[in-house]
């Protein structure tokens, strides 16, 4: 390394002078371009159309920051949406307060969004999930509702549904069904009845499952009495990439352990996943707790928390590259409501973002064998007024607009509960240790 | 949604946007120098500051407390360079290879100064495009450049004397005479 160079004071002088001008002529020859797009964004946000774009919790966190590329600017492609809630909106239970509610619901489907079957060797290698496309299909794994409150002041509220709960089902049959079951019933009366009226399989696909959307929101709306303001819709393909693009993330397990089916291995302690493992974590059922269903949706809120953490102490909650990494992946793998309006809901993250989210499980009333058409299925029973009575008690804030229906549940006891949930789940412990 | 807290949100949406219309074109042009011409990356850069700014808006309307944004316009010149910093970190093997400096004959039009400027800027490591585009296009003083760099000033001193020098040999006389004409 030769000495340092001298000062050049003339060079410097010269420098100065040739920013100035090359400025001018980047003004005339590229600056239309920024404000132009800046104009169109601004005509677009006047008439309320921007184009909303969410995901799935994870990828909620990032979007606020991330929309605003597509809010600001009126660039970017927008996510598949959704009329499901304005067909689910006429059946909406009145609310109980201003805040916003949203649904999550993750499939457990092989295909991706179009209907296509995922390769199966994808399928069987990194989801570890059974590679024939017609085990699982349209049983929506993932019901998870989050309670926004109004202003963005406060603790978000995540309730996960057990997807065994056994409810009267709305928008599909009417009947009683595990909750799961409820949008793959509804597609599939849905497709019986649009068979033969000539719409190409892609058509098909995406019309039978905005009746299974709409079916799953009335069926949840009316199952928790609170209504669905927005929904994202995501599946198996779609929770991978998302693990993917946030990178590895670390998890705590209390104790060790490891199942075949789900391909989870897991040491006690904490374990840094990659989205093979996360999905395996997520799905893991056997060797945790009573190897029911409901404690899967403590990993589902654990890995949400932790995920979370992660964006957080990397800063990508704010960075805005990152940001859009993610959401282009959820541009893909996600459905969500036409209806959501970022701007507004931006302003709404920063609680989700800052983990001040408390997760917990519905809980259940006991244990059934019901039988019909040919099979028994085993469900979880559930009393419906009870559950009412909570989510009304978590959800709703004492100057909410609807006081002669909070008055009759003031006094909900959620703690006498008759069989044994999972435990709440705190996101502002960052990676909160779970079974 | 109350009603005056919607319509708040619609004041402050609406400074925001009157801020981003102002100062895109300023951002656009310092983001362009930053990135050696490359308009794509500069436009990308741009909207994710904007982004940014969004995100961080309510601070510039809290006065006297912590974290607040005291100037937004100064702020958002911040968060362009580290934006393209940390987007040059993660990026570092697809920088575009050396070009060879076309021969300019130096008397042609002002586009031919933007050019060579902005070549010859493409071919600096990406600190050093930093501390020129901050010390001679937003004419910062050494401190705050090295405030924006999180560097210190000796740094700042040493690696704008160096970026100085390898401009120089790159430049040759063009910018001389294209700059005076």
């Amino acid at each position: 390394m030769p000495a340092d160079p001298q000062p050049d004071p003339e060079f410097e002088d010269g420098l100065v002078r040739a920013f100035d001008r090359a400025a001018e002529d980047v003004r005339s020859v590229a600056e239309p371009l920024v404000t132009g797009g800046l104009a169109r964004g601004r005509v677009r946000r006047r008439r309320r159309r921007i184009a909303a774009i969410a995901g799935s919790v994870t990828a909620l966190a990032v979007i606020g920051a991330g929309g605003l590329f597509t809010a600001a600017l009126g660039v970017g492609h927008p996510v598949p949406t959704s009329h499901a809630l304005t067909a689910a909106a006429t059946s909406a239970p009145p609310r109980l307060d201003t805040g916003v509610n949203i649904l999550l619901i993750g499939l457990d489907s092989r295909k991706a969004m179009d209907g296509s079957d995922l390769p199966g060797a994808f399928v069987q290698d990194q989801l570890h999930a059974g590679s024939s496309s017609d085990i699982g299909g349209y049983n929506t794994d993932t019901l998870l509702v989050l309670h926004v409150p109004a202003g963005g002041d406060g603790k978000v509220q995540a309730v996960s549904i057990p997807r065994d709960d056994y409810v009267q089902s709305a928008g599909a049959d009417g009947k009683m069904h595990k909750i799961e079951e409820v949008y793959g019933i509804a597609k599939a009366t849905a497709e019986a009845k649009l068979q033969g009226t000539g719409l190409s399989p892609a058509q098909l696909e995406q019309q039978t499952r905005e009746a299974g959307r709409t079916a799953t929101i009335e069926t949840v709306q009316q199952f928790l009495g609170v209504p669905i303001d927005h929904f994202a819709e995501f599946n198996l393909l779609g929770f991978y990439d998302i693990a993917q693009a946030v990178g590895p993330v670390q998890v705590c397990v209390n104790h060790a352990t490891s199942d075949r089916d789900s391909g989870a291995d897991l040491r006690a302690g904490l374990n840094t996943l990659d989205p093979s493992q996360a999905l395996a974590f997520v799905r893991q059922r056997h060797g945790v707790a009573d190897g029911s269903d409901r404690y899967r949706t403590t990993r589902q809120q654990a890995f949400i928390a932790s995920a979370l953490h992660t964006l957080r102490q990397q800063g990508v909650l704010t960075d805005l590259s990152r940001a859009q990494q993610l959401l282009d992946v959820v541009r893909k793998d996600l459905v969500i409501d036409d209806q959501w309006n970022l701007l507004d809901f931006m302003q709404q993250v920063p609680d989700l973002i800052g983990g001040n989210v408390e997760y917990n499980t519905l809980p259940i009333s006991g244990f059934a064998t019901v039988t019909g058409e040919g099979r028994s299925e085993d469900v979880d029973t559930v009393d419906p007024a009870l559950i009412r009575r909570i989510v009304q008690q978590r959800f709703g804030d004492a100057s909410g607009v609807s006081g002669t229906s909070t008055a009759s549940g003031s006094a909900a006891p959620d703690t006498a509960l008759p069989v044994p949930g999972p435990a709440t789940v705190r996101g502002d412990e960052g990676i909160p240790c779970v079974n | 949604m109350t009603k005056s807290s919607s319509s708040a949100r619609e004041a402050m949406e609406d400074e925001f946007l009157a801020f981003a219309a102002g100062r895109s074109g300023q951002l656009y042009r310092s983001a362009y120098f930053l990135t050696g011409g490359d308009g794509h990356l500069a436009e990308d850069l741009v909207q994710e500051t904007l982004g940014r700014m969004y995100a961080h808006w309510h601070r510039t309307t809290r006065p006297g407390r912590s974290g607040q944004i005291a100037d937004p316009a100064a702020y958002a010149q911040t968060v362009l360079v580290r934006q393209f910093l940390s987007h040059q970190r993660r990026r570092s093997n697809r920088e575009r290879p050396a070009a060879v400096l076309p021969d300019r004959t130096g008397h042609e039009v002002d586009a031919s100064l933007r050019i060579t400027l902005t070549e010859a800027l493409a071919q600096l490591p990406a600190k050093d495009r930093a501390v020129l585009v901050l010390r001679y296009w937003e004419d910062r003083s050494v401190e705050e450049t090295a405030t924006v760099l999180r560097a210190n000033a000796g740094a700042v001193r040493t690696r704008s004397v160096r970026a100085l020098a390898r401009l120089r040999v790159l430049l040759g006389d063009s910018l001389a005479e294209l700059a005076v004409r």
